[in-house]
């Protein structure tokens, strides 16, 4: 009967305590979204203010041009009771202006085009927010970015603008949630790392570890094991799909622990008396009941200390068996899902260093530049300067772009000029057919993912047999897919690059693709970048013969990089 | 005379190499060229030249490998080219017993001193063995036949036709001459001569009086006032237009073509 009335009445608190939160909830978010309402307004502002304005881009250091800019700047900023930071730098970061200082890891950002300078060249008007955590040695930490490109008043870019919203907004912002029931608010981006934490902000940064806010919890239920500890009653959740955020707030309150504590007495002395009545009829059996709890209790003690290697090691066939194996089971899953996450973002981080190394090998140059000597020395000029002409572009297509993505168009000149380079070295010992459909030229695809291919079939197909009629084929064009459920089409692109060389063997083509070959690194990595940025479903397929080899890149129809 | 292989991928690097450096000045000749790691190895294995010069980057086998299977297969000094400045394969290489390390692009000046000086160490090696083959032979009381050894103890018998070949093509590569002549020179046959030939060098006869005449003929092309038809002459061809052919099969343009295009170094 108690325990009925109880329910009762937590439902009720429940439902008023859910409701409560969620509308504070919601008014935090509404309040960040005028403030990033604002921030875009000064962003404009700063932009058409800077248009007319010359000094970002020319040389000039004269004082007047600088303060110029710095007057725009403060001028925006003029209605903000928390000022923002706010940076300008032209394209290549040698001209800057802050209202705080540049943070060292922008230069690397800009220079690479990664991070908050990625996404802003990936979108064509409105600005980008962007989630990221910087310190400030005076203003402390903001939290959010947000950022756009800058334009002269004839339309071309002249460099970046970054509006960075400070921690001391959302911490104003997250008071709303004080109603004098204890609260805690986190703020995550979408890969589950903490931008803000209301009451452990030690946490911001890293992955979120309240227990008690952990997804598996999320809705309006009364927990009654003790992993959670203090006695969590309500979690909430509520994705914000402007910021791309998530907000969870779990509360616990007075009133419940007062009710805990009698759920608990009708809990603990049910079980004491249904112990006391155990014990009398089954002494034995209550022994091969506590044990077990106890040592689930310790284990869920551990755990939460943060040992979530451990296992419970319960060998009992009944409830508390069962209760032991889906303890356990949580525990796997959530191990294999931090693994997840964190492989996840180790791949990408690799795979951003390795995008520096998809560029010519210093090897061929130094080779193509001996080439060059001896080709004087032997007296053929034309042949020197052709050599030297494609060389050149071929330097400038990997020095002057720092794009990742460049046009088909782009792509097949820079082939062209290094097999005109290779057809000199290898005495036009082998020919080469393109075919490329001209509806392609403007799509945009990674850079340097043909040329591996290409290089291999002229070293590995004719140069290990001496082949004097090598022939390489190399056509681009769209295929169609099937949508799974059979109903649309999609169109790719696709390139196929044949030889009629050596052929490769399965294991070759194995080390080529799957064990980080030393020497054909440009290889392994083509298909690896394609599927980071594509998704699984692209790729390179290798097959061979004795007869030759034939290589099939897919890609994705896109114009930016991002999948339309 | 010091004997060269050139191991190289790259037929222009290659013929550069082979035609265009003062070998004779250098007190060197190529005695034969490889064109991956592979033949290398087995021409190396087959010639014992003194010096080979070689090319890392390669199919088949590269440098490092090929050096690693001909380990202890002869006394040859290995000079390195590599585009690569890469200390790890230095540190094989020097492992390996390579002399040198060249960079691409070469430079002519640094090559030629890099060969210079490694002839230099040859020749303190020969010193050696000759010393104490000498003084074994003394010991033996062989001492007098030591002495009346024309050749260098290094040549066995049938080497020593080769190079007697060779001395002869140096001395008469300007007149009208074949395998014939030689072999009458040394009072051999011309069977036997040209089989001797394939097996201590890595060019037949025939090729390897092309190659001189060449490179004697690149030298006098030199010389901006010289006619074609002289130079022609003067390395052992009657005909001009046969020796244009020639030429041009050798190194990929007509005598008149190089002669106008090469900058003269002064």
């Amino acid at each position: 009967m108690g325990g009925l009335m109880y329910g009762f009445s937590l439902n009720f608190i429940n439902r008023t305590l859910n409701e409560q939160t969620m509308n504070s909830i919601i008014s935090f978010h509404e309040k960040i979204h005028v403030r990033v309402s604002a921030y875009e307004n000064i962003l404009l502002q700063i932009q058409n203010g800077l248009k007319t304005s010359e000094s970002l881009n020319s040389a000039s250091r004269l004082e007047t041009d600088n303060n110029e800019i710095y007057e725009i700047m403060y001028d925006a900023l003029e209605g903000e009771v928390i000022k923002p930071i706010v940076h300008l730098t032209n394209l290549d970061g040698s001209r800057v202006f802050s209202t705080s200082d540049f943070p060292e890891s922008y230069k690397a950002e800009l220079m690479n085009k990664w991070g908050v300078f990625r996404e802003i060249e990936g979108q064509t008007n409105d600005p980008v927010i962007y989630l990221q955590e910087m310190d400030y040695s005076r203003e402390g930490k903001t939290i959010i970015s947000l950022g756009s490109k800058l334009y002269d008043q004839a339309g071309s870019p002249t460099g970046y603008i970054l509006v960075e919203m400070s921690r001391q907004v959302l911490f104003e912002e997250a008071k709303v949630f004080n109603s004098g029931l204890s609260n805690h608010m986190v703020l995550l981006d979408e890969n589950g790392y903490t931008l803000f934490d209301s009451i452990n902000s030690e946490m911001e940064g890293k992955f979120q570890q309240a227990k008690y806010l952990d997804l598996e919890k999320i809705g309006n239920h009364y927990p009654i094991d003790s992993l959670i500890g203090n006695s969590t009653f309500l979690n909430l959740e509520y994705r914000d799909k402007k910021l791309k955020t998530v907000t969870r707030v779990n509360v616990s309150s007075n009133i419940f622990h007062s009710f805990n504590r009698i759920l608990t007495l009708i809990i603990v002395g049910g079980s004491l008396f249904s112990l006391l009545v155990s014990i009398i009829l089954a002494n034995a059996q209550a022994r091969s009941i506590s044990s077990p709890i106890k040592e689930l209790i310790s284990v869920m003690g551990e755990v939460e200390k943060g040992a979530l290697e451990i296992r419970a090691n319960l060998r009992n066939r009944d409830e508390i068996g069962e209760l032991g194996k889906y303890f356990n089971q949580m525990l796997d899953r959530l191990n294999i899902y931090m693994n997840q996450v964190i492989e996840k973002q180790k791949q990408l981080r690799t795979v951003e260093i390795k995008m520096l190394q998809a560029q010519i090998k210093p090897h061929f140059i130094y080779n193509t530049l001996d080439v060059i000597k001896w080709s004087v020395k032997l007296g053929h000029q034309p042949e020197a300067i052709s050599v030297v002409t494609n060389l050149a572009r071929l330097l400038r297509f990997s020095i002057d772009s720092a794009d990742e993505f460049l046009t088909i168009r782009n792509n097949i000149e820079f082939i062209n000029s290094y097999l005109t380079i290779q057809r000199i070295k290898y005495n036009n010992s082998f020919e080469v057919i393109t075919d490329i459909d001209e509806a392609l030229m403007d799509y945009r695809i990674p850079r340097l993912i043909l040329q591996p291919f290409i290089e291999n079939s002229i070293i590995h197909g004719f140069g290990k047999t001496n082949k004097s009629d090598g022939i390489i084929t190399i056509t681009g064009q769209f295929n169609k897919s099937r949508s799974s459920d059979g109903n649309s089409e999609s169109q790719f692109i696709e390139f196929r690059i044949s030889d009629n060389g050596l052929g490769m063997t399965e294991q070759e083509i194995q080390e080529l693709t799957f064990e980080r070959p030393e020497h054909h690194i440009g290889i392994y990595n083509v298909d690896r970048r394609i599927k980071m940025y594509f998704g699984d479903d692209f790729g390179v397929r290798i097959s061979s013969h004795s007869g030759g080899t034939e290589v099939v890149i897919t890609m994705p129809k896109t114009m930016t990089g991002e999948i339309m | 005379m010091i004997d060269v292989v050139i191991v190289e991928d790259e037929s222009y690097i290659r013929k550069g190499m082979v035609v265009t450096t003062p070998w004779a000045e250098l007190g060197c000749q190529v005695i034969g060229e490889a064109g991956d790691g592979l033949q290398g190895y087995e021409l190396v294995k087959k010639l014992k030249p003194d010096i080979v010069i070689t090319d890392v980057n390669m199919p088949i086998l590269d440098g490092i490998e090929m050096l690693r299977k001909l380990d202890g297969v002869c006394d040859t000094e290995y000079i390195i080219i590599s585009g690569y400045n890469d200390f790890a394969y230095a540190q094989q290489a020097i492992k390996l017993g390579v002399r040198d390390y060249l960079l691409k692009p070469i430079d002519d000046d640094d090559f030629y001193d890099t060969i210079k000086r490694v002839i230099l160490q040859i020749e303190e090696k020969r010193n050696m063995t000759k010393q104490r083959d000498q003084n074994r032979l003394i010991q033996e009381g062989k001492g007098i036949l030591a002495k009346e050894a024309g050749f260098d103890a290094q040549y066995d018998s049938r080497q020593i036709y080769v190079v007697k070949a060779r001395q002869w093509i140096e001395a008469h590569f300007s007149e009208n001459i074949s395998i014939k002549d030689a072999a009458l020179e040394l009072k051999i046959s011309e069977s036997y001569l040209s089989r001797l030939f394939k097996n201590y060098m890595g060019y037949t006869f025939i090729e390897y009086l092309t190659d001189y005449r060449i490179r004697e003929a690149i030298e006098l092309l030199k010389d901006h006032h010289i006619k074609i038809y002289e130079v022609s002459e003067k390395v052992g061809y009657n005909d001009p237009k046969y020796f244009g052919i020639i030429f041009k099969k050798k190194i990929g343009v007509s005598p008149i073509t190089f002669k106008n295009r090469y900058m003269s170094e002064e």
